[in-house]
């Protein structure tokens, strides 16, 4: 009945590494299984590489051009050898949130420590990236164009506390709506048994519209998993033009 | 207003519960302090609170995280995604090529179709040259043939007339032969009579002439106006 | 004040205290409003566009699953905070 025990994170194989705990969890398995999914869903699909694509193939080449597309409309083309990066990003993040939808299976993105690494990894890249291609000039990206300069004690500390508020909006945003979405939906299923529980057949037969909620929630979750890959690949996208170009 | 109602007589003014003076903030920090005690231990009973905070699952997640994500990076960066690249850049090189070539065939026949309109359009105002000049030569030469054909028939009509005169004159002359042949012959072989050539043809001629008994006028329409009176003439 | 009275106040702030937490968290889920809010406007703009200029459709629509995800997860800040308060 606990709407938090499906975040829990079970040893499933015990590994202890330089006296630390990393045993293969259920966390580590939907990991390896996005993995896997991935790597078949790419590597089936192209295998007759044929020159007119049948379903598996049409897929595959789907995302290998909306992820090309994407980069190239948000980044720039001059971000093209983070493609593959990218790419990676947003495949690992959406198979993992879709795999979460399936019952039983865990979402590894519904933890704040999988998205931070995954956020931070992407601030510390762009940053280092604009401060080795830029140089000292990175830090002018604090005071933005066009402002009097009597307003920039004012806006640079603001500038750059934005600036380092986006790894935690980025991974916060990604385990908020994973981990929402799936509490969510065990409270409304949690409300049929409270319902059954308390009320007997007929909590039974009233029981039946949290599960019509959640049919209609599940179909929201899917959604919501698709747009939040999209929209941690985009924003990754956004935070490498801006240390490529500055503004 | 539990808190309110507990609180409110220790606010009157310092409190001599004990005997000292204590300020009138010790409320607001027992509150506090209760709370915040209360809250570590019913934390202590539920379990640890949001499974996202448990400091004990972060080096597996990271270190699986690390492993799943550079493994996943390597195999797409090295296998797949080249892949996909190479299919992708044979189709498009494949396109560029058929239309590079469809252009070149299209040219092609663009070039083909403009000579083959450039001969039709030589070959109507040559075929039209010659309606016209064919036109005007033969309208005259027409009019002569047809004269000369209208002679011709007008000549042979003619002629035709003249024999189909002369056949029929020939067999009106041949029939009153003929009949009185038959005639004689008939009362020959009915009557035994010898009739002479001259005096059948005599009679052959008054009948041609007047009728059989002298008293019927003609041979063909009366009969067919009057059937009655030609059944009394034949009986 | 005698030891009894201190020690009844002291149970009944206990309690109270414990018990406070769902009041925050109730308030701090208010702020979902703001995303419900946002979320409405954003795509009452996008009806508006669309009806404006249906040829635009293909194009904004991209545009306005992002501002959502980006609404929706101001929202989910404030969701999270009560999760926090909930459970922690």
């Amino acid at each position: 009945m606990d709407p938090l025990h499906q975040f829990h994170i079970k040893p499933l194989i015990s590994v202890i590494v330089a006296d630390l705990d990393v045993s293969f969890s259920n966390s580590a398995l939907s990991m390896i299984t996005s993995v896997i999914i991935i790597y078949a869903l790419m590597m089936l699909g192209m295998r007759r590489r044929s020159m007119v694509p049948g379903r598996w193939q049409s897929l595959a080449e789907i995302f290998y051009e909306f992820i090309t597309k994407m980069v190239d409309d948000n980044a720039g083309r001059a971000a093209r050898p983070f493609f593959p990066f990218i790419f990676t990003l947003f495949m690992f993040i959406l198979v993992g949130n879709l795999l979460g939808m399936l019952p039983w299976a865990f979402t590894f993105t519904s933890h704040i420590v999988v998205t931070f690494a995954m956020a931070i990894f992407v601030f510390t890249m762009a940053t280092l990236l604009a401060l080795i291609k830029h140089g000292f000039r990175f830090f002018t990206f604090f005071l933005p164009h066009g402002v009097p300069l009597w307003l920039a004690p004012l806006l640079v500390p603001i500038e750059i506390v934005s600036y380092l508020s986006r790894p935690i909006s980025l991974s916060v945003r990604l385990f908020a709506n994973m981990m929402a979405g799936h509490t969510m939906l065990k409270v409304f299923a949690g409300f049929t048994v409270m319902m059954g529980a308390g009320l007997g057949a007929l909590g039974y037969a009233a029981g039946i519209v949290p599960v019509i909620i959640n049919i209609a929630l599940i179909g929201f979750e899917i959604m919501v998993a698709t747009l939040q890959a999209y929209v941690f690949a985009i924003l990754t996208c956004l935070y490498i033009r801006d240390a490529l170009e500055l503004h | 207003m539990v808190a309110q109602m507990t609180a409110k007589p220790d606010h009157r003014g310092p409190s001599r519960c004990y005997g000292r003076t204590v300020p009138a903030g010790w409320v607001p920090a027992l509150t506090l302090t209760l709370t915040l005690i209360a809250g570590r231990a019913l934390a202590g009973e539920g379990g640890g609170g949001l499974p996202q905070l448990d400091p004990a699952t972060v080096p597996t997640q990271l270190f699986w995280l690390a492993v799943s994500f550079l493994v996943l990076y390597y195999m797409l960066f090295g296998v797949a995604l080249p892949r996909v690249e190479s299919v992708l850049q044979e189709r498009d090189s494949r396109i560029a090529f058929d239309v590079v070539k469809a252009d070149e065939l299209r040219a092609e026949a663009d070039a083909v179709l403009a000579a083959a309109e450039r001969l039709r359009d030589q070959a109507r105002s040559q075929g039209q040259e010659l309606v016209a000049r064919t036109g005007r030569v033969g309208l005259a030469s027409n009019r002569l043939l047809m004269a000369e054909l209208d002679v011709q028939l007008m000549a042979r009509i003619k002629d035709a007339e003249a024999r189909i005169l002369a056949a029929k004159l020939t067999a009106l002359a041949q029939i009153d032969e003929v009949a009185a042949e038959a005639a004689r012959e008939l009362a020959a072989r009915l009557a035994g009579v010898r009739v002479d050539d001259a005096t059948m043809a005599a009679l052959v001629g008054q009948v041609a002439r007047d009728g059989f008994l002298g008293r019927v006028p003609g041979a063909g329409a009366p009969q067919r106006s009057r059937p009655r009176s030609a059944a009394e003439a034949a009986g | 004040m005698d030891a009894e009275t201190a020690r009844i106040v002291a149970v009944a702030l206990t309690v109270i205290g414990t018990n406070l937490k769902y009041v925050g968290a109730g308030a701090a889920a208010i702020g979902l409003a703001g995303a419900g809010a946002g979320i409405g406007n954003l795509f009452a703009s996008h009806v508006a566009s669309v009806a404006r200029n249906p040829a635009v459709e293909q194009k904004i629509f991209p545009i306005t699953m992002l501002g959502f995800a980006l609404t929706e997860a101001a929202g989910l800040f404030a969701l999270l905070v009560a999760f926090l308060i909930l459970f922690t």
